[in-house]
């Protein structure tokens, strides 16, 4: 319906500011309050319907807000050649809503003909890096676009990794001119599970080519040995180390756009502008800070 | 390396018997198995939760207990084929119409079918319903020729059980009766959202039938005839009210008329 | 010859229910088209609300009770109100126990706790 309104949408670019993943339910709170969230992010695979109401939500939403898009199921580290129905839809999604960014994540999904719905784990190797820069430059063609890589919290390692995961998303950024996109909680997740430092990996990771910025709350559950071990559960506020981990980020790259995550036992959406608000308020210091912030590489346009 | 590692990954994450994946590891030492776990319960209890919110009349006849071992047992044969999870679940009512155990409830698959049949309506492509002025200004001899194109989130189910008053019991859109409903009255459901509201409309005999052969895009005199053939009593009219003010019709076609 | 008599006798039956049809529905107004909608408070089922009730679990339902009063689900304009003034339990503006939607929210049927 309506392609001549569609067709008149411009790219609307994220601020520097807070966003919050959109919860449809959530849409009372969004359009009728007075809160912090500047920009909303959605999963593209809940909306590949071909119509109905949660499009038309959207097409709402996009009318009063920047929107990034964050895909969950491409499976840009799968063995399997990227499914290119699936590349076509989330095309047909871009033109339509003109997010200021798209991003998928450093992970596979999808083996032979099944779906998983999970973010899985690949080895850092030479053969895998190929696989995935391969993937990268699909992708970006197909989108016709620059597209943001995240880094994924992980529960195990792989014994055939030869790279740092800090070492091959540089790798991947250098290759295929794709952004970055830093996932705080993921990666306070995933050095607590295999022993890093949360704080080397940071100061590691190529922060110039980050366009955006994860924040989301972990859970922590007890193995059947007695281990302890953090989930990326998505279902809680954000914990105080991984605010600490966003502070010394900030102070390196000044302010960028920061997404705040929450997606299983949503809270009311004046929560989730709380945690917004708790952002912004680090985004406003970061911004006071420094003025000249390391963003050039993260604003690009893909060819 | 990658590709057996991913076959062995995936082989893992669907059966709970299966051997973990070799090549992984905890940074603790401990067993990896342990870890691994983690993500064998994401992919089921993700998905488990994707088909308990599509069928909840399903689950809530079976109960949460029944309803998640059922669904994980589906899960664990037919995964998702794509990332796009709305459409996940299209042979779930075939799944529990071939399972033995369920046999006692007799119409169960129906029960499915018919929330499938919401789920696509629900996600189906947008459309302005016709009236049936559109129809009224074609001459009496075109009528019987002319085609209806239904509105593109049309779905019909027919059932020899009363499933769409199961349904609305099921899922608390009118309150348990006291009394045992009579489960050898069959209901035929006309599923449709002309708008953003999917509604779902119970056809008595023959309608099923005429709504059939409209899905079939038979010409109308061919389906009121179907509709004749079910039910001598059927009545044309109130058909023909029922698919316009539904918003089932989309348009109206001129067919070929007869010589 | 058989199809020909057919037709005509369905012709003949079309022509007089297409016309009865007609005149029944002159009143009603025409569906919704999809651009009219309305928020309407207190009728959605826990789970069941416009959170697309399927598909990728960060799209969740979190409306965990029937009718939940502060929780919406878009309808059709103008039919929100209509939403509880059925007695037919098969109909859909049936709601149980005299409830009635609400073009605004409601303070009943909220979660506990």
């Amino acid at each position: 319906m309506s392609d001549a309104l569609h067709s008149a949408r411009t790219r609307a670019a994220l601020p520097q500011r807070a966003g919050a993943g959109f919860k449809p339910l959530h849409a009372e709170g969004v359009f009728d309050s007075d809160h912090e969230v500047s920009w909303f992010e959605i999963h593209p695979e809940n909306y590949m319907g071909e119509g109905g109401p949660m499009l038309a939500l959207l097409e709402t939403l996009r009318a009063r807000y920047p929107l990034s898009i964050h895909g969950v199921g491409l499976s840009i580290g799968g063995a399997r050649d990227l499914d290119r129905a699936h590349l076509k839809r989330l095309r047909g999604l871009i033109d339509r809503f003109q997010p200021g960014l798209f991003s998928e994540h450093l992970a596979w999904s999808t083996h032979e003909d099944a779906y998983f719905n999970d973010l899985l784990p690949l080895p850092y190797t030479r053969q895998t890096l190929e696989r995935v820069c391969d993937h990268i430059d699909e992708t970006q063609e197909a989108l016709g676009r620059r597209m943001l890589l995240e880094n994924p919290s992980t529960y195990v390692i792989f014994e055939t990794s030869e790279m740092e995961e800090t070492e091959f998303l540089a790798e991947i950024a250098r290759r295929t001119g794709c952004g970055l996109l830093l996932d705080v909680n993921n990666v306070f997740v995933s050095a607590t599970n295999h022993g890093w430092s949360a704080e080397d990996y940071l100061d590691r990771f190529p922060v110039g080519l980050v366009g955006e910025v994860h924040l989301a709350g972990h859970k922590e559950v007890t193995l059947a040995d007695g281990a302890r071990l953090l989930i990326d559960s998505h279902d809680r506020t954000v914990s105080d180390p991984v605010w600490a981990l966003y502070g010394r980020l900030l102070d390196r790259t000044g302010p960028l756009p920061t997404l705040i995550e929450w997606d299983a036992d949503v809270p009311p959406f004046s929560v989730l502008a709380g945690e917004a608000a708790a952002a912004n308020r680090f985004l406003e210091r970061a911004s006071a800070e420094d003025p000249a912030p390391l963003r050039l590489a993260a604003g690009g346009r893909h060819g | 390396m990658a590709e057996p590692l991913e076959q062995r990954f995936s082989s893992a994450l669907l059966d709970p018997r299966a051997a973990i994946p070799a090549g992984i590891r905890r940074a603790d030492g401990g067993d990896p198995a342990f870890a691994f776990a983690v993500y064998r319960n994401n992919v089921a209890v993700s998905l488990v939760e994707t088909l308990a919110a599509g069928f909840p009349a399903v689950r809530a006849l079976l109960g949460e207990a029944r309803f998640k071992a059922v669904a994980l047992d589906f899960v664990r044969r037919e995964p998702p084929r794509s990332p796009v999870l709305l459409r996940y679940g299209a042979t779930f009512p075939q799944a529990l119409g071939a399972r033995e155990d369920l046999a006692a409830i007799p119409f169960l698959a129906d029960l499915a079918a018919l929330e499938w049949a919401r789920i696509e309506a629900h996600h189906a492509a947008d459309a302005a319903p016709a009236a049936i002025a559109d129809l009224a200004v074609l001459g009496e001899a075109a009528l019987g020729a002319a085609r209806l194109t239904l509105h593109p989130s049309v779905r019909l189910v027919r059932s020899r059980f009363p499933i769409v008053t199961i349904h609305a019991i099921e899922t608390g859109g009118i309150e348990r009766p006291r009394h045992r409903i009579d489960l050898g009255t069959g209901q035929d459901a006309l599923v449709v959202r002309p708008g953003m509201r999917v509604a779902v409309h119970p056809l008595s005999e023959g309608l099923g039938a005429f709504v059939e052969a409209l899905v079939w895009g038979a010409p109308l005199g061919d389906a009121l005839e179907a509709g004749i053939n079910e039910d001598a009593s059927f009545d044309a009219s109130g058909a023909l009210q029922l698919v316009f003010s539904a918003g089932a019709v989309e348009g109206v076609e001129q067919g070929e008329q007869d010589a | 010859m058989t199809i020909t008599t057919r037709r005509a006798a369905s012709t003949a039956i079309l022509a007089g229910a297409v016309a009865t049809a007609a005149a029944a529905l002159a009143a009603v107004p025409t569906p919704a088209s999809a651009q009219a909608q309305e928020r309407c408070y207190g009728i959605a089922l826990a789970g069941a609300n416009d959170c697309g009730g399927h598909g990728n679990a960060t799209c969740a339902g979190t409306s965990t009770v029937d009718y939940q009063g502060n929780a919406w689900k878009l309808v059709e304009a103008g039919t929100c109100v209509q939403y509880g003034s059925e007695t037919d339990m098969t109909n859909a503006f049936y709601l149980p126990e005299g409830r009635m939607g609400s073009l605004e929210p409601l303070e009943r049927d909220l979660p506990q706790g």
